[in-house]
């Protein structure tokens, strides 16, 4: 049996979804630590993967993610991508990576390649959205959080933000991993509400060139436990939701792929 | 055709500008920046003829609508900058490419202000570095390159140029009137 895998919490002045991810990590039996943005470069690179969790780091100044992307704990993580440690961005961690140039990254010099702007309701101005939405994966084995599902996966999941629209300096879609929002039976609508943001290429979230970092809007950590899951969305998860409650009240949810993939790479 | 533009800033504390000042002086070569100013322009666009003076449309617009500013907490020049010095000055207009968000501010302002006869809106962010040194046409380079478009993590700060555009900003001649 491997040793237990640490992943560290990144927490900057403004996350709020740090507890939450931390309990999802554990709850996959992985130790998730928190990391202070002024961790030294010794002890963050004792952890084995990182997660930069959602919330408003800094306040959202300037625009959102782009104080704390240029911080020098992004330093490290720039050296950990190089050294192809797993990395999640969630949220306002994917706001944050978007910033640092880690994603999409295809020239490999984290030039700035795409951007989340303010969500657009069919062309209009929408602002701060919350809702469940449905996505599914695209090309998943490319990258080491979404190699463990499928093509067919069509996954329920919370999106709660402002600015989430994914905006590439590429008319074309990339060839790796993402996850696009869908509606319930897995097809791809640009409209609202399938595409709660005006997404390009309808993307909830989307891998780097190397297949280890990944910043998505949506919260998965919202939705490990198959409890989390609110009987008014369609498909089959509120089904499994009431079957799990009579046997085990906190079965897993359906973002346990995720985690498990997280748990299961070697490096 | 008249157009006036609303120059919004803060009575107390700018956050944004705080935030983004401290992060410049992180940036090598920029400790020539003495001061970093931010404001939020409005540009109104009135048809004609002018159902009000332009001074008192604005009043109508800023007292009867929320829209546009707090009172309790901001206040604007009209049509120019004063603490602008020129050749110690850089100023730069940021907009978002997408035009949406005005829009829809015009649309709330008409409801609220239907007598002024307002046509169009248009909402930008005007940064203002104020600097210790007169500026030659290689520092304003300098400053556009590495402070203001974003291109990398460590190149521009204050404009992401996938979703928004930056220009010079062109003081104006006419004097500046304050609220």
């Amino acid at each position: 049996m491997g040793k237990e895998k640490k992943i560290g919490v990144i927490q900057f002045p403004g996350s709020n979804c740090e507890a939450e991810t931390v309990a999802a990590i554990n709850y996959y039996g992985m130790s998730a630590v928190l990391l202070h943005w002024s961790v030294s470069e010794s002890e963050f690179f004792k952890h084995d993967g990182f997660v930069i969790p959602g919330g408003f780091s800094f306040q959202d100044r300037i625009r959102a993610g782009v104080i704390a992307s240029r911080l020098p704990i992004m330093d490290f993580i720039v050296r950990a991508s190089h050294e192809l440690h797993p990395i999640l961005g969630i949220c306002n961690g994917c706001q944050i990576l978007a910033e640092s140039g880690l994603v999409p990254d295809t020239l490999e010099n984290q030039t700035i390649e795409m951007a989340l702007a303010p969500n657009q309701k069919n062309g209009d101005s929408l602002g701060f959205y919350c809702d469940w939405v449905f996505v599914k994966p695209n090309a998943p084995h490319q990258n080491i959080f979404t190699r463990l599902f499928e093509t067919e996966d069509v996954i329920p999941v919370p999106v709660n933000h402002g600015e989430g629209r994914f905006i590439f300096n590429s008319s074309e879609i990339l060839p790796f991993s993402s996850f696009q929002y869908c509606d319930d039976e897995g097809k791809l609508q640009s409209s609202f509400p399938t595409n709660p943001n005006g997404s390009s290429h309808n993307i909830a979230g989307i891998g780097n060139k190397n297949g280890n970092v990944f910043a998505m809007m949506p919260h998965p950590e919202r939705a490990y436990l198959s409890r989390q899951i609110p009987d008014s969305i369609p498909g089959e998860w509120p089904e499994k939701k009431a079957t799990f409650f009579n046997d085990e009240a906190n079965a897993p949810g359906p973002w346990e792929k995720l985690f498990l993939a997280l748990k299961a790479h070697e490096r | 055709m008249t157009l006036a533009s609303l120059f919004i800033f803060s009575y107390n504390a700018d956050l944004d500008c705080i935030a983004a000042f401290e992060a410049i002086k992180q940036i090598p070569g920029t400790s020539v920046i003495t001061k970093l100013e931010r404001y939020r322009k409005i540009t109104l666009q009135f048809s004609e003829p002018l159902a009000h003076d332009t001074v008192s449309a604005i009043h109508i617009l800023t007292t009867q609508s929320f829209d546009i500013l707090n009172p309790n907490k901001e206040s604007y020049h009209t049509d120019c900058i004063p603490s602008i010095i020129p050749t110690y000055s850089h100023v730069v207009e940021v907009a978002p490419k997408s035009t949406q968000d005005d829009l829809s501010l015009f649309k709330r302002i008409c409801i609220k202000c239907p007598s002024i006869g307002l046509q169009q809106i248009r909402q930008s962010v005007v940064w203002h570095f104020k600097c210790s040194t007169p500026l030659s046409p290689a520092d304003v380079s300098f400053l556009d390159q590495n402070v203001v478009m974003t291109s990398t993590r460590q190149s521009g700060l204050l404009v992401n140029p996938l979703f928004e555009t930056m220009s010079h900003f062109q003081p104006s001649p006419i004097p500046c009137q304050s609220s």
